[in-house]
């Protein structure tokens, strides 16, 4: 008998389920491993990664929400701005000084984090600037019908008021 | 006879003398049918105490004379005289109740079935019953002179002058005491409508009925359908006095449609419709059943849509209660995606722009 697969769906929104802790914590294990890999293979590169992710990683850690849609917003913006500079170690003078350097530069610094501050941002305003439009939505259509009501008054008087 | 004579007769009436006085002295078999049926037909009258006895008395003087006149308190008539002595007394203002109380007792139909010499016919005389227990206008005592006397003029204080006999004269008779002031607001009193809904079949139970409405707007429509009958049928073609007069009382008829901007159409045309001085296009214009069929049926769709429209101002009031739960859950979403899209976006750029693509 064929199985059906199980729907796949995100997890209810609110604070962190059995299930999500779980997944939370094999993420850092992996992300410790990873990190651990690279300082041994590749030191420069893990010393600019573990400055850049550190608004990942303290998105990691404040956001409890069940579906992680903090770290999901931050890391994504913060990791694409981190990846030039990976790729510049990595391709061309692979050194830890040139590590330091990079990460004493204040442009680096800022395009480092400005991504992250960005995916911050992006958590912070997309709710805000939906309710917005949604409110605006709301009151325009709620305009339209008290002006329909009116309209009704105006053609019929008080008694359509009354149920039919 | 006063009260206290019929008393008296009627003691005398009931005693056991009178009734062997009658069987062993008088011994006339039908006029003991009569006494009896006058005591049997005591119980019929609705009325009770003084009349009942009066009208018991009347019985049995019938019934031990039967070609002598109905005498019933002090009213001595012959039965077919009712209808001219209601016309008489209506003419004169006399007080009618004792006439009303002898159609009302069917006292004449008791005279009839008592008479020996020939068979007349009082069925007509029942129907008379019903039209003066009835009290809506066209009917009643004034519709009851009009049925016994056929040839009675209308006795209307508007037009009694003027020796309306038929129809044909009612509606010229009517305009000219509108235009002389006579009429100032209802036309159609109940003599008027009972002379018309004697003389005309046509003028039906509803439409006299509608005479009495506590709607203002169907009593104002169905005297004017009344006059608009009588004006197409017999004429005069122009009547401006009573045109005008239902102009000023229209009012009502044009307010019971629903909708304003009918209202206000009807009321701009009525000024052309009343130039034509022709009563049966006003009723047409101002009793339209498909126009009023077409209000009635926007009017309940409006209220079904006035209805709605709450139900949706209740589902904004709701939305904007959930506003922050249900962006606050899609925002976050709608920032996950863009992050993706932004982030891939910002490593391809990057890529190409080191060569590494």
């Amino acid at each position: 008998m064929a199985r059906h697969p199980v729907p796949q769906s995100d997890p209810p929104a609110g604070g962190l389920t059995e299930r999500s802790q779980r997944v939370k914590n094999s993420m850092l294990l992996l992300s410790v491993l990873g990190m651990v890999a690279l300082a041994i293979f590749e030191q420069p590169i893990a010393i600019l990664l573990s400055v850049a992710l550190i608004p990942t990683m303290a998105a990691w850690i404040v956001d409890d929400g069940a579906r992680q849609q903090l770290l999901r917003t931050v890391a994504p913006l913060n990791f694409a701005c981190a990846l030039p500079f990976a790729l510049q170690l990595w391709y061309g003078k692979n050194s830890s000084d040139r590590a330091l350097q990079l990460l004493v530069n204040p442009y680096v610094l800022l395009a480092l984090f400005g991504g992250a501050l960005f995916g911050w941002m992006l958590y912070w305003a997309a709710p805000r600037i939906m309710a917005a439009v949604v409110a605006r939505r709301i009151e325009r259509q709620r305009r339209h019908v008290l002006q329909r009501q009116a309209q009704l008054i105006d053609e019929w008087g008080d008694e359509v008021k009354i149920a039919p | 006879m006063d009260r206290t004579g019929e008393e008296s007769a009627a003691r005398v009436m009931r005693s056991l003398a009178f009734e062997i006085w009658l069987t062993r002295t008088l011994a006339d078999r039908k006029i003991m049918d009569g006494v009896s049926a006058a005591f049997a037909t005591r119980a019929d009258s609705t009325v009770r105490g003084p009349a009942q006895t009066s009208q018991f008395v009347a019985r049995v003087q019938m019934a031990l004379d039967p070609p002598a006149p109905i005498r019933y308190r002090g009213l001595k008539i012959a039965a077919d005289s009712i209808g001219y002595a209601l016309a008489t007394a209506m003419l004169a203002g006399h007080d009618m109740s004792l006439l009303t109380e002898t159609i009302q007792a069917r006292l004449a139909q008791f005279w009839g079935g008592r008479q020996l010499r020939g068979n007349p016919d009082t069925r007509p005389l029942e129907r008379l019953n019903r039209l003066l227990d009835d009290t809506r206008p066209g009917y009643g005592i004034e519709r009851v002179a009009y049925e016994l006397v056929p040839g009675l003029h209308c006795l209307s204080p508007f037009v009694e002058q003027r020796y309306v006999d038929t129809p044909a004269d009612m509606l010229g008779a009517l305009e000219l005491a509108v235009a002389g002031g006579a009429i100032e607001s209802w036309p159609v009193d109940r003599h008027v409508a009972a002379f018309v809904a004697n003389r005309e079949r046509a003028i039906d139970d509803g439409m006299l009925a509608a005479l009495l409405s506590q709607d203002p707007a169907v009593r104002v429509l169905a005297t004017l359908q009344i006059l608009a009958y009588l004006q197409e049928t017999y004429g005069p073609h122009s009547v401006p006095a009573l045109t005008n007069l239902f102009g000023r009382q229209c009012k009502p008829a044009i307010e019971r449609f629903r909708n304003r901007h009918t209202r206000a159409r009807l009321q701009n045309g009525l000024a052309a419709v009343l130039k034509e001085n022709n009563l049966k296009k006003l009723a047409l214009y101002l009793d339209n059943s498909e126009e009023q069929k077409k209000d009635a049926l926007r009017f309940h769709r409006a209220r079904i849509e006035f209805q709605s429209t709450l139900g949706r101002i209740e589902k904004c009031d709701k939305d904007e209660e959930e506003l922050e739960a249900a962006t606050g859950e899609a925002g976050r979403s709608l920032s996950v995606r863009l992050a993706s899209v932004i982030g891939g976006a910002i490593a391809v750029v990057s890529l190409l722009v080191m060569g590494f693509l």
